[in-house]
């Protein structure tokens, strides 16, 4: 009865927690610039998720550790220092981008600018984290998060052609704007596949003490939970391209995207968009600037745990404290939020290598994981995706930069 | 084996610079321009769209509202670009005409905005989507190939 309610749960909240800010504004430009020339990008991207996340909660389950604290103790310190580096980094710019979502959700609402509500939202969402437990945070903002289906229900009511959907599932060339192009298809791979999420996903499972018997629930909750989610970025991309495509609007600003609902929702469209950005970004700022704090205890081997009291663990809060902070910051001085979040998520595509990498290496440990380490088809596939995420993004940033994409 | 590796590494090298070649290709000044100003053509069909919405009362007045201050923002860029590009005269003259109708009309959808006045809209939504139209149709012009 436990293990049902865990697999439901673990259901709901993957897939109103899949969603976050990289996704609104990846899947917004896509829609808008390609229609739906980009489908392949979220479908390569979310099967690579789904191994990730699987591999992720099958290593907590099996070890009972999470991943940043058995890299540094398999490998040792020096090896974790540069996945670490990176990690820190892509958390932060993670997290600033979270926040301007938020900042802009409210903005949409109340009208005051963004900067002004940076140090707002900032006290809020660690206030949350101070007083919250883990499955609260988890839960909560998940389920609330299940609001961003009405993205799907969007889809549904605009009829989009089958046909064009089903080809956008298949790699293609574009036809206008190729650095564009690849530049988003980079960001949707490095939206979906958040480095953050999968050390954050094992954290969680220790926190909820896993062990091997949640592995068959763990593989559904990863399979079925990832691949809804990433239904609801489908449904964006599809709404973008019926509502936005035809009339000409591409997406260089939130307000542009803010738009979308309204055909599918003539009255409530608007306020629907606002709530599912400012939630959708909540519940994923307190995931990061957790991960973040996760990260940096397990590696200087800190006491963690957001169950924890704050007195008990004062480094791992001392370190969500200060990401809030300076990522907020980046917000209050007037970082673009729709800019920071798009470089974030290519950066994340190219990062991948430097933090899945060592955790491929630990997943073929036959010492530690024994019949759980990975086969050869989890090790190809994983392999395959993040050296073409790596590649294309390499390409594509500096290029998107230069044209000022 | 390694052999095959090194030659599988060269083919990713070669292709990945093949494809940064051919994106860096050079582009003539006019080209350059409309790449650099096409925020002007989203901005004008997303003024457009908030207009309307406001009239059917989809979207709330200051959205319209914090959405002109952003457009206007993007259309000073865009002029300022326009000034300063090598581009022939003809097609600066168009495009600094096209940045300076849509800074106006966006204005005037504001004043109506802030007036309530839902009227007074109208003709400034029919200007902003005249004005996409001509700006999709310069950037088309520019694109395609002279035969």
């Amino acid at each position: 009865m436990k293990k049902a309610m865990t697999l439901a749960l673990g259901i709901l909240t993957s897939v109103g927690g899949f969603f976050d800010v990289g996704n609104i504004a990846t899947t917004a430009q896509a829609g808008a610039s390609f229609r739906f020339q980009l489908i392949w990008s979220l479908l390569l991207a979310t099967l690579l998720v789904i191994f990730l996340v699987e591999m992720s909660g099958r290593f907590a389950a099996v070890s009972g550790k999470a991943l940043p604290d058995a890299i540094r103790e398999h490998f040792g310190f020096t090896f974790w220092l540069v996945p670490f580096a990176v990690l820190t980094l892509i958390h932060l710019l993670t997290l600033g981008a979270e926040i301007g979502g938020i900042c802009f959700a409210l903005h949409l609402v109340t009208g005051i600018p963004v900067q002004l509500w940076a140090p707002v939202v900032a006290v809020l969402t660690w206030f949350f984290l101070w007083r919250s437990t883990f499955s609260t945070i988890e839960n909560s903002t998940s389920l609330l998060g299940l609001l961003t289906l009405v993205f799907v229900v969007a889809a549904l009511l605009h009829h989009p052609p089958s046909g064009e959907v089903v080809a956008g599932m298949l790699p293609s060339l574009p036809d206008h704007d190729p650095e564009k192009y690849w530049f988003i298809a980079v960001s949707i791979l490095g939206a979906v596949i958040a480095p953050y999420l999968f050390y954050f996903y094992s954290s969680g499972a220790v926190e909820d003490e896993w062990d091997p018997s949640y592995i068959g629930v763990n593989r559904v909750v990863a399979l079925v939970g990832m691949g809804f989610g990433s239904a609801i970025s489908l449904g964006a991309i599809v709404v973008a391209a019926m509502v936005l495509a035809p009339r000409g609007i591409e997406v260089s600003d939130y307000h542009q995207a803010a738009l979308m609902l309204t055909d599918a929702f003539p009255f409530w469209g608007f306020v629907l968009f606002a709530a599912a950005m400012g939630i959708a970004c909540l519940g994923a700022a307190l995931e990061v600037a957790l991960s973040m704090a996760y990260t940096t205890a397990q590696t200087f081997g800190w006491n963690w745990g957001e169950d924890l009291s704050p007195r008990e663990d004062a480094r791992f809060c001392l370190v969500y404290t200060g990401a809030i902070l300076l990522s907020a910051l980046l917000i209050m001085f007037g970082v673009d939020p729709l800019r920071l979040t798009l470089l974030t998520m290519a950066i994340n595509a190219a990062a991948l290598p430097f933090v899945v990498i060592p955790f491929l290496l630990l997943m073929n440990d036959g010492k530690l994981l024994r019949e759980h380490r990975n086969g050869w088809l989890s090790n190809a596939v994983i392999l395959f995706i993040v050296i073409l995420s790596f590649v294309l993004a390499v390409v594509s940033i500096p290029l998107a930069i230069r044209g000022g994409s | 084996m390694r052999r095959g590796r090194q030659g599988a590494l060269g083919k990713i090298a070669m292709v990945t610079a093949a494809v940064a070649f051919l994106a860096c290709q050079q582009q003539t000044p006019e080209q350059e321009l409309i790449r650099k100003t096409d925020a002007v053509g989203p901005w004008l069909a997303a003024l457009q769209m908030a207009g309307e919405k406001w009239t059917v009362n989809s979207v709330p007045a200051r959205f319209v509202r914090t959405s002109v201050d952003a457009a206007q923002k993007a259309f000073t860029k865009a002029a300022r670009e326009t000034g300063r590009s090598a581009a022939r005269a003809g097609l600066r003259d168009h495009l600094g005409r096209l940045i300076a109708g849509g800074q106006a009309e966006s204005a005037r959808l504001r004043q109506a905005v802030a007036a309530q006045d839902r009227r007074a809209a109208v003709p400034a939504i029919r200007a902003l989507a005249a004005l996409s139209a001509d700006f999709e149709a310069l950037s088309k012009s520019v694109d395609e190939p002279s035969p």
